[in-house]
């Protein structure tokens, strides 16, 4: 396998000599996106119109009635709001996961060495426990009268137990815990392709560490932090088990209420909207944030 | 490469062997919640069945959003013959005409249960067994437990513990609670202005917080998160017996809402169902599933294990919210729980 | 760094010494050692059927996904036309649909299709989601490293078969890696899609777990996690010496 890095390729290469019909270079065929997308819309667009479609056919009223959900979602105040907290969680669960996680990608690609597969390992233990199990953790760690509390009550650091659980912060530390492997990981296969003698260059044209680091090597791994930070965004913007149980109800995103919808009302016409919205909401977003990231990587 | 390709065809040959194997050919396929839940059933009510009929039984676990929708998405041949649900979920596929109605040629030991157990469900089907969410307290934190709910609600107020109920995360919160405390209150169903009322005050006083999942309910009681908080008894008296001692528990008048187990004939599905449900509700059944779970039962008849029977709630000790009518009064609810509580 | 990894393990580390608690309801500290919970999950059937169910379909969506997505995604990745960026946010519009949505509208969907519950339904809607992350994760790479490899390969005279396979492939190896890791823990995770498809033969071990703890909670879901942490530690461990994961993540 080792064998296999370009070098040998190229050797491979070289024994073939027949190449009959030159092409362009690192541009690959377009219809090889027909596969992806072709299966998208047959197993992704199709069944969530049909899914559409029957939200309004049982209830026997037509299209204009399941308009009115998307009027009253838009026209509430108490909606927008919570779209916008949505909003605001991703992008602070992002925000907080590229300043956590670069730091951690870097150390994985130049310093872990052959302990790698000890840190991908930590990385994703996260994932493999359950949530319940997550939650727990967490609450016996930040309860009332839990490990951090007693210990600071112990020290007479404080006299009364912090309210660590309550409110937004725990939500934070939660999905902050899942998603930042997300993140390191992007930013650590984006890494690893960037040649470690670009910096040593930099260097010795007399650009001090960090200079070489902010010039040379930040703005190479932009991909892996537009990857990253993709997926985290999205992954924050569609969950809602770790909301429930960490946050008590005192964090309501639009998939919580979809939550709701689901388990409370059986009102899949609302929930379907919220849906959709949601889904309009966080494709524009991406595509902005596509466009922001391949301008950018263009310049760098 | 060679490896690559050694490891993708393991893959692909571990899909194509999984979807090629046979499913488990059984003659009657039942729904049911896992673990205890699962074993007690299995125990109490498939091995009888078995016994008499000859006829094998498979159970899917999971959960009724599961199940119902599954028998929704293929009404014609269900994959599910008799359906153990919760009252929600029993109305929503009896809407949408997926179920049998009861009646006593068919069930012959629906003699022994009192009929608001089956016409509470308009007929489709009855409740099994029964759970109600009382109090449950940390005893060494709560020396005087309240006896009733309005007392529950003043003492949290006043601040004497920290208590919790659950909140829009837990999909019986509009049941017990807003029509619970509406019930108790002077309200009902078409007022819950006083249910609303009592929970904005008893938030606002900062002792109130709000559990989204049942599981580690116990745990959060132990760690401190809260000293007494609506529960439900069956999980209350597991506890204690596995040890936890300290653990109280009280059915404050005026009665605790009743959470049913339910059980119903799917429409289209095997005819044995009805033998399934027969055997489910007979005296001796009903006694075992009682000894393993510590819920409520339903057949007049059982004789559970006294140390159990003392601690048992019987049907008439609680209170039944109108589950036909309920319905749809809960989007409502939860739009004014979102916007003026949000828990 | 140390701080980083102790934020990442403290909850986890908890649910691990949990699993050997002697008391049946969870809680800290613990009260004696056991492997009675251990003993508990083998003993309880549908823990390792689901379990089981659940390593076929994360593998089996990871390696199909990777086998629609990769190429697309290469194209898309050097393109940087208009409606190249469309197709790319397209692929990864499934990661922003709530879950549950989905996984409703795929049982009706794939129902009326006549593939019913089966471990095909599953398979097909766990590629689905699976889909973004292979397709991002190896745009990225890709877009990273420049054309020079490519080039160097066609000057020296191989076509555009033999550049892909020894060249282009090799090269994005770090991001199939990430993608597919990705993909791998995402559908081991799942509820909201698995639980519609669950029947006796399908049912993956978060619905088993989610159903198991309706009535109860004991440490025995500490104990399925802690196997499942061991069992992927073992993945690693095989793949790392089989490959080398520094090669796997590192594409010279």
């Amino acid at each position: 396998m080792a064998t296999l890095t370009t070098i040998g390729g190229a050797s491979a290469v070289r024994g073939s000599p027949s190449a009959r019909r030159r092409f362009r270079p690192g541009k690959l065929p377009m219809w090889w996106v027909i596969p992806p997308a072709l299966y998208l819309i047959v197993f992704f667009i199709f069944p969530l119109f049909d899914n559409a479609l029957r939200s309004i056919h049982p209830a026997g009223a037509a299209a204009q009635w399941s308009l009115a959900y998307y009027v009253k979602l838009l026209s509430d105040a108490y909606y927008l709001n919570v779209i916008g907290q949505t909003l605001l969680l991703s992008v602070g669960v992002t925000a907080i996961c590229i300043v956590l996680g670069y730091p951690a990608a870097y150390f994985l690609v130049r310093h872990s060495g052959r302990w790698a597969g000890l840190v991908i390992f930590l990385l994703i233990a996260p994932q493999l426990t359950s949530i319940i199990m997550r939650t727990f953790g967490w609450r016996v760690l930040f309860a009332r009268l839990g490990l951090v509390n007693t210990a600071l009550l112990d020290l007479g650091l404080i006299d009364k137990p912090l309210p660590l659980l309550q409110g937004p912060s725990s939500v934070v530390i939660g999905l902050v815990h899942v998603f930042v492997p997300f993140m390191v990981l992007s930013i650590a296969s984006v890494l690893q392709g960037i040649d470690r003698r670009l910096e040593e260059s930099a260097r010795i044209l007399g650009a001090s560490k960090l200079q070489a680091f902010l010039r040379v090597t930040l703005p190479l791994s932009l991909d892996g932090i537009g990857t990253g930070s993709i997926l985290v965004f999205m992954l924050t913007n569609g969950s809602f088990v770790t909301l429930l149980l960490l946050g008590g109800g005192s964090v309501v995103t639009m998939p919580v209420l979809i939550y709701q919808q689901f388990s409370l009302t059986q009102d899949i016409g609302l929930a379907s909207a919220m849906g959709n919205l949601l889904l309009a909401i966080a494709v524009g977003c991406l595509y902005l944030q596509l466009r922001l990231i391949k301008r950018r990587g263009v310049r760098a | 490469m060679l490896q690559r390709h050694k490891l993708a065809g393991a893959a692909a040959l571990a899909a194509m062997w999984a979807i090629l194997s046979p499913a488990v050919a059984a003659d009657l396929t039942v729904s049911t919640y896992g673990g205890i839940f699962e074993t007690t059933v299995r125990e109490c009510f498939v091995k009888p069945f078995e016994a008499e009929t000859g006829k094998s039984v498979a159970l899917v676990l999971g959960q009724p959003t599961q199940w119902v929708n599954q028998i929704l998405a293929t009404p014609a041949s269900p994959p599910i013959d008799v359906l153990i649900s919760n009252a929600t979920f029993t109305f929503q596929a009896r809407d949408k005409k997926a179920l049998e109605k009861f009646s006593e040629d068919k069930i012959p030991n629906l003699k022994d249960v009192p009929r608001p157990m089956v016409d509470m469900l308009d007929g489709y089907g009855s409740v099994m067994d029964f759970g109600i969410l009382g109090l449950t307290y940390d005893k060494r934190r709560v020396k005087n437990p309240p006896k009733s709910f309005q007392e529950f609600i003043d003492r949290t107020i006043k601040g004497e513990w920290k208590a919790a109920i659950p909140g829009a995360g837990y999909a019986g919160m509009p049941y017990y609670v807003i029509w619970g405390f509406a019930d108790m209150l002077g309200g009902g169903i078409d007022n819950v202005d006083p249910a609303f009322d009592a929970i904005k005050r008893m938030k606002a006083s900062g002792n109130l917080s709000f559990w989204s999942g049942s599981t580690d309910f116990v745990s959060q009681l132990q760690s401190g998160e809260f000293d007494i908080g609506m529960f439900f008894d069956g999980r209350t008296f597991a506890s204690i017996d596995e040890g936890a001692d300290w653990l109280g528990f009280v059915n404050p008048a005026p009665g605790s809402v009743m959470g049913p187990t339910t059980i119903s004939k799917v429409a289209n599905g095997s005819p044995l169902g009805w033998k399934f449900i027969d055997v489910a509700l007979a005296p001796q059944p009903q006694a075992c599933f009682a000894d393993k779970m510590q819920y409520g039962i339903v057949n007049m008849k059982a004789r559970p294990d006294p140390k159990v029977a003392a601690r048992l709630v019987k049907w008439n000790e609680t209170r039944v919210p109108p589950y036909e009518t309920i319905g749809s009064h809960i989007a409502g609810w939860l739009e004014r729980w979102n916007k003026e509580i949000g828990g | 760094m140390l701080v980083f990894f102790g934020f990442i393990l403290a909850p986890i580390a908890v649910a691990v010494i949990v699993s050997f608690d002697t008391k049946s309801f969870p809680g800290f500290p613990i009260s004696g050692f056991t492997l009675r919970w251990y003993w508990r999950v083998w003993e309880y059937k549908p823990f390792i059927d689901s379990l089981v169910v659940s390593i076929e379909l994360a593998l089996g969506s990871a390696a199909l996904a990777c086998l629609i997505a990769m190429p697309g995604a290469l194209a898309l990745a050097r393109s940087r036309s208009w409606s190249s960026d469309v197709i790319s946010t397209f692929l990864l519009a499934p990661l922003s649909m709530p879950m549950i949505v989905l996984g409703l509208a795929f049982l009706y969907y794939l129902a009326a299709l006549g593939f019913g519950i089966s471990f095909l339904s599953l398979l097909i809607s766990h590629t689905v989601i699976s889909i973004p992350y292979i397709a991002r994760t190896v745009a990225g790479v890709y877009r990273g490293l420049g054309p020079d490899y490519e080039e160097a390969a066609s000057i020296l005279g191989a076509d555009r078969l033999r550049t892909f396979w020894y060249v282009t492939l090799p090269l994005v190896r770090p991001g199939i890696f990430a993608g597919s890791m990705f993909a791998t823990l995402i559908s081991f995770d799942n509820l909201p899609l698995s639980y519609f498809f669950g029947s006796a033969t399908t049912n993956t071990l978060p619905v088993v777990m989610l159903s198991y703890l309706e009535y109860q909670f004991d440490p025995s879901v500490a104990a399925v996690s802690t196997i499942q942490m061991l069992l992927a530690l073992l993945a690693l461990l095989v793949v790392d010496r089989v490959y080398g994961l520094r090669h796997m993540s590192a594409p010279t």
